[in-house]
Protein backbone atom coordinates (compact mmCIF):
# COMPACT_ATOMS: atom_id res chain seq x y z
CA UNK A 1 0.00 0.00 0.00
CA UNK A 2 2.58 2.61 -1.09
CA UNK A 3 0.04 5.71 -2.20
CA UNK A 4 -1.50 5.25 0.78
CA UNK A 5 -1.15 6.51 4.85
CA UNK A 6 -3.34 5.70 7.81
CA UNK A 7 -4.75 9.55 7.20
CA UNK A 8 -6.69 8.58 4.29
CA UNK A 9 -8.33 5.82 5.93
CA UNK A 10 -9.83 8.20 8.04
CA UNK A 11 -10.89 10.90 5.40
CA UNK A 12 -12.49 7.90 3.62
CA UNK A 13 -14.66 6.78 7.06
CA UNK A 14 -15.38 10.60 7.29
CA UNK A 15 -16.37 10.82 4.37
CA UNK A 16 -18.77 8.22 4.16
CA UNK A 17 -20.18 9.15 7.40
CA UNK A 18 -21.31 12.58 5.43
CA UNK A 19 -22.59 10.95 2.52
CA UNK A 20 -25.07 8.91 4.96
CA UNK A 21 -26.32 12.15 6.58
CA UNK A 22 -26.27 14.20 3.61
CA UNK A 23 -28.32 10.91 2.14
CA UNK A 24 -30.54 11.17 5.40
CA UNK A 25 -31.13 14.92 5.02
CA UNK A 26 -32.31 14.88 0.96
CA UNK A 27 -34.31 11.33 1.73
CA UNK A 28 -32.42 10.09 -1.23
CA UNK A 29 -34.26 6.85 -1.66
CA UNK A 30 -33.93 4.97 -4.85
CA UNK A 31 -36.69 2.04 -4.12
CA UNK A 32 -38.89 5.56 -4.60
CA UNK A 33 -38.35 5.04 -8.33
CA UNK A 34 -41.20 2.67 -8.26
CA UNK A 35 -43.39 5.40 -10.01
CA UNK A 36 -40.84 5.68 -12.79
CA UNK A 37 -44.08 5.12 -14.93
CA UNK A 38 -45.51 8.44 -14.45
CA UNK A 39 -42.40 10.30 -15.26
CA UNK A 40 -42.98 8.27 -18.66
CA UNK A 41 -46.33 9.12 -18.48
CA UNK A 42 -45.48 13.14 -18.27
CA UNK A 43 -42.57 13.18 -20.79
CA UNK A 44 -44.68 11.13 -23.05
CA UNK A 45 -46.86 14.82 -22.80
CA UNK A 46 -43.92 16.77 -24.39
CA UNK A 47 -44.20 14.84 -27.99
CA UNK A 48 -44.74 16.19 -30.93
CA UNK A 49 -43.69 19.22 -30.00
CA UNK A 50 -44.73 22.24 -30.56
CA UNK A 51 -42.91 23.54 -33.86
CA UNK A 52 -45.41 26.38 -34.20
CA UNK A 53 -44.20 28.22 -31.87
CA UNK A 54 -40.36 27.58 -32.87
CA UNK A 55 -39.61 30.65 -34.91
CA UNK A 56 -40.83 32.93 -31.72
CA UNK A 57 -39.13 30.78 -29.42
CA UNK A 58 -36.11 31.11 -31.24
CA UNK A 59 -36.19 34.69 -30.97
CA UNK A 60 -36.92 34.39 -26.81
CA UNK A 61 -33.59 31.86 -26.71
CA UNK A 62 -31.93 35.14 -28.62
CA UNK A 63 -33.21 37.34 -25.99
CA UNK A 64 -31.43 34.54 -23.52
CA UNK A 65 -28.55 34.38 -25.56
CA UNK A 66 -28.10 38.21 -25.52
CA UNK A 67 -28.91 38.71 -21.53
CA UNK A 68 -26.07 35.84 -20.68
CA UNK A 69 -23.53 37.32 -23.22
CA UNK A 70 -24.13 40.40 -21.61
CA UNK A 71 -23.90 39.86 -18.81
CA UNK A 72 -20.53 37.52 -18.30
CA UNK A 73 -19.10 39.98 -20.80
CA UNK A 74 -19.39 42.96 -18.58
CA UNK A 75 -18.49 41.11 -15.37
CA UNK A 76 -15.58 40.02 -17.12
CA UNK A 77 -14.70 43.67 -17.91
CA UNK A 78 -15.19 44.35 -14.13
CA UNK A 79 -13.51 41.58 -12.98
CA UNK A 80 -9.90 42.26 -14.91
CA UNK A 81 -8.48 45.03 -13.78
CA UNK A 82 -10.41 44.11 -10.11
CA UNK A 83 -8.64 40.64 -10.17
CA UNK A 84 -5.43 42.69 -10.15
CA UNK A 85 -6.18 44.93 -6.85
CA UNK A 86 -7.26 41.40 -5.13
CA UNK A 87 -4.28 39.92 -6.16
CA UNK A 88 -1.67 39.49 -3.35
CA UNK A 89 1.06 40.20 -5.48
CA UNK A 90 0.08 42.43 -7.46
CA UNK A 91 -2.22 44.62 -5.11
CA UNK A 92 -0.77 48.21 -3.92
CA UNK A 93 -1.69 47.09 -0.20
CA UNK A 94 -2.14 44.55 2.49
CA UNK A 95 -5.56 46.85 2.98
CA UNK A 96 -6.48 47.23 -0.59
CA UNK A 97 -6.35 43.35 -1.16
CA UNK A 98 -8.35 42.28 1.85
CA UNK A 99 -11.10 45.01 0.79
CA UNK A 100 -11.21 43.95 -2.86
CA UNK A 101 -10.88 40.36 -1.62
CA UNK A 102 -13.67 40.88 0.79
CA UNK A 103 -15.93 42.24 -1.96
CA UNK A 104 -15.42 39.90 -4.49
CA UNK A 105 -16.36 37.69 -1.98
CA UNK A 106 -19.81 39.14 -1.01
CA UNK A 107 -20.50 39.58 -4.48
CA UNK A 108 -20.09 36.10 -4.79
CA UNK A 109 -22.06 34.86 -2.03
CA UNK A 110 -25.42 36.67 -3.17
CA UNK A 111 -27.03 34.35 -5.42
CA UNK A 112 -28.12 35.81 -9.00
CA UNK A 113 -31.83 35.56 -8.24
CA UNK A 114 -31.10 37.60 -4.75
CA UNK A 115 -29.99 40.34 -6.70
CA UNK A 116 -32.66 39.64 -9.55
CA UNK A 117 -35.51 40.42 -7.01
CA UNK A 118 -33.82 43.07 -5.02
CA UNK A 119 -33.38 44.91 -8.45
CA UNK A 120 -36.90 44.09 -9.32
CA UNK A 121 -38.40 46.76 -6.82
CA UNK A 122 -36.26 49.26 -8.65
CA UNK A 123 -36.19 48.81 -12.23
CA UNK A 124 -39.10 46.44 -12.39
CA UNK A 125 -39.80 43.65 -14.69
CA UNK A 126 -37.69 42.86 -17.80
CA UNK A 127 -34.49 41.74 -18.89
CA UNK A 128 -32.29 44.95 -17.82
CA UNK A 129 -32.65 43.39 -14.42
CA UNK A 130 -31.24 40.04 -15.00
CA UNK A 131 -28.29 41.29 -16.99
CA UNK A 132 -27.97 43.35 -14.08
CA UNK A 133 -28.03 40.76 -11.62
CA UNK A 134 -25.61 38.69 -13.87
CA UNK A 135 -23.04 40.84 -14.16
CA UNK A 136 -22.94 41.72 -10.24
CA UNK A 137 -22.06 37.36 -9.63
CA UNK A 138 -20.05 37.44 -12.30
CA UNK A 139 -17.55 39.87 -11.11
CA UNK A 140 -17.67 38.07 -7.95
CA UNK A 141 -16.87 34.98 -9.42
CA UNK A 142 -14.31 36.40 -12.16
CA UNK A 143 -12.59 38.04 -9.80
CA UNK A 144 -11.65 35.53 -7.93
CA UNK A 145 -10.46 33.10 -10.39
CA UNK A 146 -8.84 35.80 -12.46
CA UNK A 147 -6.75 37.28 -9.02
CA UNK A 148 -6.22 33.61 -8.22
CA UNK A 149 -4.30 33.18 -11.76
CA UNK A 150 -2.49 36.43 -11.09
CA UNK A 151 -0.93 34.69 -7.91
CA UNK A 152 0.24 31.79 -9.92
CA UNK A 153 1.75 33.29 -12.62
CA UNK A 154 5.25 33.15 -13.45
CA UNK A 155 7.56 35.36 -11.59
CA UNK A 156 10.08 35.47 -14.39
CA UNK A 157 8.30 37.83 -17.04
CA UNK A 158 7.67 40.28 -13.85
CA UNK A 159 11.03 40.41 -12.58
CA UNK A 160 12.25 41.38 -16.41
CA UNK A 161 9.55 44.06 -17.28
CA UNK A 162 10.70 45.38 -13.80
CA UNK A 163 14.36 45.67 -14.68
CA UNK A 164 13.91 47.55 -18.15
CA UNK A 165 12.50 50.02 -15.21
CA UNK A 166 9.14 49.98 -16.24
CA UNK A 167 6.09 51.32 -14.30
CA UNK A 168 4.54 48.70 -11.92
CA UNK A 169 1.14 48.49 -13.35
CA UNK A 170 2.12 48.58 -16.99
CA UNK A 171 5.14 45.60 -16.03
CA UNK A 172 1.98 43.55 -14.09
CA UNK A 173 -0.14 43.62 -17.29
CA UNK A 174 2.59 42.68 -19.61
CA UNK A 175 4.13 40.14 -17.88
CA UNK A 176 1.02 38.29 -16.33
CA UNK A 177 -1.86 39.08 -18.85
CA UNK A 178 -0.23 36.90 -21.63
CA UNK A 179 0.61 34.14 -19.47
CA UNK A 180 -3.00 33.82 -18.13
CA UNK A 181 -4.56 35.12 -21.00
CA UNK A 182 -6.00 31.09 -22.13
CA UNK A 183 -7.24 30.52 -18.76
CA UNK A 184 -9.17 33.67 -18.75
CA UNK A 185 -11.08 33.05 -21.79
CA UNK A 186 -11.82 29.45 -20.47
CA UNK A 187 -12.89 30.96 -17.32
CA UNK A 188 -14.89 33.09 -19.33
CA UNK A 189 -16.99 30.89 -21.20
CA UNK A 190 -17.67 28.44 -18.81
CA UNK A 191 -19.40 31.38 -16.51
CA UNK A 192 -21.13 32.54 -20.26
CA UNK A 193 -22.36 28.61 -20.41
CA UNK A 194 -23.35 29.37 -16.90
CA UNK A 195 -24.72 32.28 -16.93
CA UNK A 196 -27.76 30.91 -19.74
CA UNK A 197 -29.05 28.30 -17.63
CA UNK A 198 -29.12 31.32 -14.62
CA UNK A 199 -30.70 33.57 -16.76
CA UNK A 200 -33.64 30.71 -17.50
CA UNK A 201 -33.80 30.78 -13.16
CA UNK A 202 -34.31 35.15 -13.77
CA UNK A 203 -36.79 34.04 -16.53
CA UNK A 204 -38.96 32.45 -13.59
CA UNK A 205 -39.47 35.89 -11.84
CA UNK A 206 -39.94 38.32 -15.20
CA UNK A 207 -36.71 37.92 -16.64
CA UNK A 208 -37.73 37.62 -20.03
CA UNK A 209 -36.25 35.06 -22.96
CA UNK A 210 -36.72 31.67 -23.27
CA UNK A 211 -36.28 30.62 -19.04
CA UNK A 212 -39.78 32.81 -19.10
CA UNK A 213 -41.05 30.77 -21.59
CA UNK A 214 -40.05 27.73 -20.16
CA UNK A 215 -42.04 28.88 -16.64
CA UNK A 216 -44.79 30.09 -18.38
CA UNK A 217 -45.59 26.94 -20.28
CA UNK A 218 -45.28 24.39 -17.52
CA UNK A 219 -47.66 26.77 -15.59
CA UNK A 220 -50.36 26.51 -17.83
CA UNK A 221 -49.30 22.53 -18.89
CA UNK A 222 -48.39 23.29 -22.27
CA UNK A 223 -45.67 20.49 -22.53
CA UNK A 224 -45.41 19.91 -26.41
CA UNK A 225 -44.50 24.04 -25.60
CA UNK A 226 -42.01 22.51 -22.92
CA UNK A 227 -39.91 20.62 -25.30
CA UNK A 228 -39.37 23.43 -27.51
CA UNK A 229 -38.06 25.70 -25.08
CA UNK A 230 -36.16 22.73 -23.63
CA UNK A 231 -34.97 21.62 -26.94
CA UNK A 232 -33.44 25.14 -27.85
CA UNK A 233 -31.62 25.21 -24.50
CA UNK A 234 -29.89 22.11 -24.94
CA UNK A 235 -28.77 24.06 -28.38
CA UNK A 236 -28.16 27.18 -27.41
CA UNK A 237 -25.60 25.50 -24.26
CA UNK A 238 -23.99 23.52 -26.60
CA UNK A 239 -23.16 26.13 -29.13
CA UNK A 240 -21.46 28.41 -26.71
CA UNK A 241 -19.77 25.04 -25.50
CA UNK A 242 -18.35 24.70 -29.23
CA UNK A 243 -17.37 28.13 -29.73
CA UNK A 244 -15.56 28.65 -26.43
CA UNK A 245 -13.53 25.80 -27.12
CA UNK A 246 -12.67 26.87 -30.42
CA UNK A 247 -11.66 30.07 -29.64
CA UNK A 248 -9.93 28.75 -26.77
CA UNK A 249 -7.89 26.53 -29.28
CA UNK A 250 -7.15 29.57 -31.75
CA UNK A 251 -5.90 31.36 -28.72
CA UNK A 252 -3.36 28.54 -27.21
CA UNK B 1 32.38 61.48 -12.55
CA UNK B 2 33.16 59.61 -15.75
CA UNK B 3 36.71 58.74 -14.38
CA UNK B 4 35.02 56.75 -11.51
CA UNK B 5 33.64 53.73 -11.16
CA UNK B 6 30.31 53.36 -12.73
CA UNK B 7 28.72 50.93 -9.96
CA UNK B 8 30.47 50.91 -6.46
CA UNK B 9 29.13 48.31 -3.73
CA UNK B 10 29.87 49.69 0.28
CA UNK B 11 29.45 47.56 3.22
CA UNK B 12 26.84 46.43 1.28
CA UNK B 13 24.62 43.82 3.58
CA UNK B 14 21.57 41.84 2.80
CA UNK B 15 19.40 39.55 4.91
CA UNK B 16 16.03 38.27 3.61
CA UNK B 17 13.05 38.51 6.03
CA UNK B 18 12.85 35.15 8.50
CA UNK B 19 16.36 34.35 7.95
CA UNK B 20 18.86 34.19 10.04
CA UNK B 21 21.57 34.41 8.03
CA UNK B 22 22.98 36.77 5.79
CA UNK B 23 22.86 36.69 2.39
CA UNK B 24 25.36 39.01 1.77
CA UNK B 25 28.11 40.49 4.29
CA UNK B 26 29.89 43.74 4.20
CA UNK B 27 30.39 43.22 0.39
CA UNK B 28 32.47 46.10 -1.19
CA UNK B 29 33.18 46.25 -4.97
CA UNK B 30 33.75 48.81 -7.80
CA UNK B 31 33.03 47.98 -11.15
CA UNK B 32 35.40 50.19 -13.66
CA UNK B 33 34.26 51.31 -17.58
CA UNK B 34 34.95 48.43 -19.56
CA UNK B 35 35.87 45.36 -17.26
CA UNK B 36 33.91 42.02 -17.95
CA UNK B 37 33.40 40.53 -14.65
CA UNK B 38 32.35 36.95 -14.17
CA UNK B 39 31.18 36.01 -10.38
CA UNK B 40 31.98 32.31 -9.69
CA UNK B 41 30.53 30.24 -6.46
CA UNK B 42 27.86 28.10 -5.31
CA UNK B 43 24.17 28.20 -5.56
CA UNK B 44 23.26 30.08 -1.94
CA UNK B 45 26.39 32.04 -2.53
CA UNK B 46 24.67 35.17 -2.80
CA UNK B 47 25.41 35.92 -6.38
CA UNK B 48 21.76 36.55 -7.14
CA UNK B 49 21.42 38.86 -4.49
CA UNK B 50 24.29 40.42 -4.88
CA UNK B 51 23.25 41.12 -8.84
CA UNK B 52 19.72 42.10 -7.63
CA UNK B 53 21.20 44.56 -5.58
CA UNK B 54 23.07 46.47 -8.64
CA UNK B 55 19.82 47.48 -10.20
CA UNK B 56 17.46 47.90 -7.37
CA UNK B 57 15.51 44.84 -7.39
CA UNK B 58 16.58 44.29 -3.85
CA UNK B 59 17.13 46.86 -1.19
CA UNK B 60 20.26 46.18 1.06
CA UNK B 61 19.79 46.02 4.57
CA UNK B 62 22.34 47.75 5.20
CA UNK B 63 25.36 49.61 3.31
CA UNK B 64 24.75 51.93 0.02
CA UNK B 65 25.10 50.97 -3.19
CA UNK B 66 26.32 53.85 -5.63
CA UNK B 67 25.41 53.96 -9.84
CA UNK B 68 27.28 56.80 -11.26
CA UNK B 69 28.05 58.21 -7.72
CA UNK B 70 24.61 58.56 -6.49
CA UNK B 71 23.76 56.41 -3.41
CA UNK B 72 20.69 54.56 -5.21
CA UNK B 73 19.26 52.62 -1.86
CA UNK B 74 18.25 56.30 -1.06
CA UNK B 75 15.60 56.65 -4.47
CA UNK B 76 12.41 55.87 -3.91
CA UNK B 77 10.79 53.48 -6.53
CA UNK B 78 10.55 56.26 -9.39
CA UNK B 79 14.46 56.84 -9.28
CA UNK B 80 15.11 53.38 -9.12
CA UNK B 81 13.00 52.73 -12.21
CA UNK B 82 15.06 55.21 -13.58
CA UNK B 83 18.35 53.64 -12.44
CA UNK B 84 16.81 50.46 -14.38
CA UNK B 85 16.41 51.52 -17.68
CA UNK B 86 20.52 52.53 -17.45
CA UNK B 87 20.93 48.14 -17.27
CA UNK B 88 20.30 45.55 -19.25
CA UNK B 89 19.62 42.46 -17.32
CA UNK B 90 19.34 38.58 -18.49
CA UNK B 91 18.00 35.63 -16.76
CA UNK B 92 18.40 32.07 -16.15
CA UNK B 93 15.21 30.85 -17.39
CA UNK B 94 15.63 34.17 -20.36
CA UNK B 95 12.19 35.66 -18.51
CA UNK B 96 10.39 36.21 -21.99
CA UNK B 97 6.85 37.39 -21.93
CA UNK B 98 5.07 34.17 -23.42
CA UNK B 99 2.72 34.31 -26.49
CA UNK B 100 4.30 37.52 -27.59
CA UNK B 101 6.12 37.66 -30.84
CA UNK B 102 10.27 38.12 -31.03
CA UNK B 103 9.64 41.35 -32.35
CA UNK B 104 7.35 42.51 -29.53
CA UNK B 105 9.19 40.96 -27.01
CA UNK B 106 12.40 43.19 -27.73
CA UNK B 107 10.26 46.18 -27.99
CA UNK B 108 9.64 46.04 -24.21
CA UNK B 109 13.08 46.83 -23.35
CA UNK B 110 12.08 50.36 -24.43
CA UNK B 111 9.14 50.29 -21.35
CA UNK B 112 11.26 52.19 -19.12
CA UNK B 113 11.81 55.40 -21.36
CA UNK B 114 8.26 55.56 -23.14
CA UNK B 115 4.72 57.01 -22.11
CA UNK B 116 2.83 54.34 -20.59
CA UNK B 117 -0.48 54.93 -22.76
CA UNK B 118 1.76 54.22 -25.92
CA UNK B 119 3.29 51.55 -24.22
CA UNK B 120 -0.17 50.23 -23.57
CA UNK B 121 -1.92 50.25 -26.94
CA UNK B 122 1.62 49.87 -28.42
CA UNK B 123 2.42 52.49 -30.35
CA UNK B 124 6.09 52.85 -31.83
CA UNK B 125 7.65 55.00 -33.91
CA UNK B 126 9.48 54.22 -36.97
CA UNK B 127 12.91 54.94 -35.39
CA UNK B 128 12.03 52.53 -32.32
CA UNK B 129 10.83 50.11 -34.62
CA UNK B 130 13.99 50.22 -36.64
CA UNK B 131 16.06 50.03 -33.83
CA UNK B 132 14.41 46.70 -32.45
CA UNK B 133 14.90 45.28 -35.43
CA UNK B 134 18.68 46.67 -35.46
CA UNK B 135 19.16 44.64 -32.39
CA UNK B 136 17.50 41.99 -33.29
CA UNK B 137 19.87 41.44 -36.31
CA UNK B 138 22.54 41.61 -33.89
CA UNK B 139 21.83 38.83 -32.46
CA UNK B 140 20.83 37.40 -35.52
CA UNK B 141 17.38 36.36 -35.56
CA UNK B 142 15.94 38.79 -37.82
CA UNK B 143 14.20 35.60 -40.17
CA UNK B 144 12.29 34.83 -36.79
CA UNK B 145 11.04 38.15 -35.85
CA UNK B 146 7.58 37.46 -35.96
CA UNK B 147 7.85 34.27 -34.33
CA UNK B 148 6.92 33.36 -30.72
CA UNK B 149 9.20 33.23 -28.46
CA UNK B 150 7.83 29.87 -26.87
CA UNK B 151 8.47 28.29 -30.29
CA UNK B 152 12.36 29.26 -30.16
CA UNK B 153 15.28 26.93 -28.85
CA UNK B 154 16.63 28.11 -25.18
CA UNK B 155 19.69 29.55 -26.68
CA UNK B 156 17.07 32.09 -29.36
CA UNK B 157 15.36 32.84 -26.03
CA UNK B 158 17.90 33.92 -24.61
CA UNK B 159 19.14 36.13 -27.63
CA UNK B 160 15.71 37.86 -27.62
CA UNK B 161 16.31 38.54 -24.03
CA UNK B 162 20.01 40.27 -24.98
CA UNK B 163 17.96 41.92 -27.79
CA UNK B 164 15.98 42.94 -25.20
CA UNK B 165 18.24 44.58 -23.04
CA UNK B 166 20.42 45.81 -26.26
CA UNK B 167 16.93 48.29 -27.00
CA UNK B 168 17.83 49.86 -23.11
CA UNK B 169 20.76 51.63 -24.41
CA UNK B 170 22.62 50.13 -21.22
CA UNK B 171 25.43 51.28 -19.43
CA UNK B 172 25.69 48.10 -17.36
CA UNK B 173 24.74 44.20 -18.68
CA UNK B 174 24.26 42.32 -15.74
CA UNK B 175 23.47 38.47 -16.33
CA UNK B 176 21.97 35.97 -13.67
CA UNK B 177 23.36 32.81 -14.64
CA UNK B 178 22.33 33.11 -18.27
CA UNK B 179 23.35 30.13 -19.52
CA UNK B 180 22.97 27.72 -16.97
CA UNK B 181 20.00 25.84 -18.92
CA UNK B 182 21.92 25.36 -22.12
CA UNK B 183 24.23 23.01 -23.31
CA UNK B 184 27.75 23.72 -23.39
CA UNK B 185 28.21 24.68 -27.23
CA UNK B 186 25.32 27.35 -26.98
CA UNK B 187 26.48 28.85 -23.81
CA UNK B 188 29.81 29.25 -25.17
CA UNK B 189 27.82 31.15 -28.08
CA UNK B 190 26.30 33.33 -25.77
CA UNK B 191 29.04 34.52 -23.89
CA UNK B 192 30.74 35.12 -26.85
CA UNK B 193 27.77 37.61 -28.49
CA UNK B 194 27.89 39.23 -24.96
CA UNK B 195 31.42 39.73 -25.19
CA UNK B 196 31.21 41.37 -28.85
CA UNK B 197 28.18 43.55 -27.07
CA UNK B 198 29.95 44.68 -24.49
CA UNK B 199 32.89 45.53 -26.19
CA UNK B 200 30.89 47.06 -29.43
CA UNK B 201 28.68 49.52 -26.96
CA UNK B 202 31.57 50.00 -24.33
CA UNK B 203 29.93 48.42 -21.26
CA UNK B 204 30.32 47.19 -17.80
CA UNK B 205 29.31 43.88 -17.85
CA UNK B 206 28.58 41.74 -14.86
CA UNK B 207 27.89 37.74 -15.24
CA UNK B 208 27.08 35.15 -12.41
CA UNK B 209 28.31 31.96 -14.04
CA UNK B 210 28.98 28.62 -12.95
CA UNK B 211 31.20 27.26 -15.92
CA UNK B 212 34.78 27.73 -14.82
CA UNK B 213 36.58 27.72 -17.41
CA UNK B 214 33.93 30.18 -19.18
CA UNK B 215 34.55 32.89 -16.97
CA UNK B 216 38.36 31.86 -17.68
CA UNK B 217 37.97 32.85 -21.06
CA UNK B 218 35.92 35.65 -21.61
CA UNK B 219 36.33 37.38 -17.90
CA UNK B 220 38.88 41.12 -17.60
CA UNK B 221 38.31 39.71 -13.64
CA UNK B 222 36.69 37.12 -11.97
CA UNK B 223 34.83 37.43 -8.00
CA UNK B 224 33.85 34.24 -6.57
CA UNK B 225 31.65 34.39 -3.30
CA UNK B 226 31.11 32.06 -0.24
CA UNK B 227 28.53 32.43 1.94
CA UNK B 228 27.34 35.87 1.21
CA UNK B 229 31.29 36.99 1.61
CA UNK B 230 33.64 38.06 -1.65
CA UNK B 231 36.59 35.56 -1.20
CA UNK B 232 38.19 36.38 -4.23
CA UNK B 233 38.60 39.53 -6.28
CA UNK B 234 41.53 39.13 -9.51
CA UNK B 235 42.75 37.91 -12.85
CA UNK B 236 41.13 35.18 -14.46
CA UNK B 237 44.74 33.66 -14.84
CA UNK B 238 45.22 33.62 -11.21
CA UNK B 239 42.23 31.86 -10.34
CA UNK B 240 44.08 27.98 -9.93
CA UNK B 241 42.74 24.73 -8.79
CA UNK B 242 43.05 25.40 -5.41
CA UNK B 243 41.06 28.72 -5.01
CA UNK B 244 38.21 26.30 -7.20
CA UNK B 245 38.36 23.78 -4.55
CA UNK B 246 38.19 27.11 -1.89
CA UNK B 247 35.36 28.48 -3.67
CA UNK B 248 33.43 24.99 -4.40
CA UNK B 249 34.03 22.54 -1.51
Amino acid sequence: MAWFKRRHLYIVIGLIILIYFSMRATEFNLSKFRDFRNMIDFLSGWFPMNMEILPRMIMESLDTLAMAFLGSFLGLVFALPLAFVAARNTSRSPFLYGFFRISLSFLRSVPEIVFGLILLTAIGLGPFPAVLAIILHNIGVLGKLISELIEAADVGPQEAMKSVGAKRWIANIFSILPQIWPNVLSHYFYRFEVAIRTSLILGFIGGGGIGQQLFNHFKVFAYSSVAIDVFLIMIMVIMVDFTGSKIREKVI
Amino acid sequence: MNSGPIIKLEHVRVRYQGSDEDALTDFNLEMHPGEFICVLGKSGAGKSTMIRCLNGLQRPTDGSVYFLGEDITEFNEQGLRKVRTNMGMIFQHFNLIPRLSVLQNVLTGTFGKRNDWKNLIGYFSKEERDQALKAISSVELINQQHKRVEHLSGGQKQRVAIARALLQKPKVFLGDEPVASLDPGTANRIFNLIQRIHEKHKLVTLINVHDVTLAKRYATRVLALKDGKLIYDGSPEDVTEDWLVKIYD
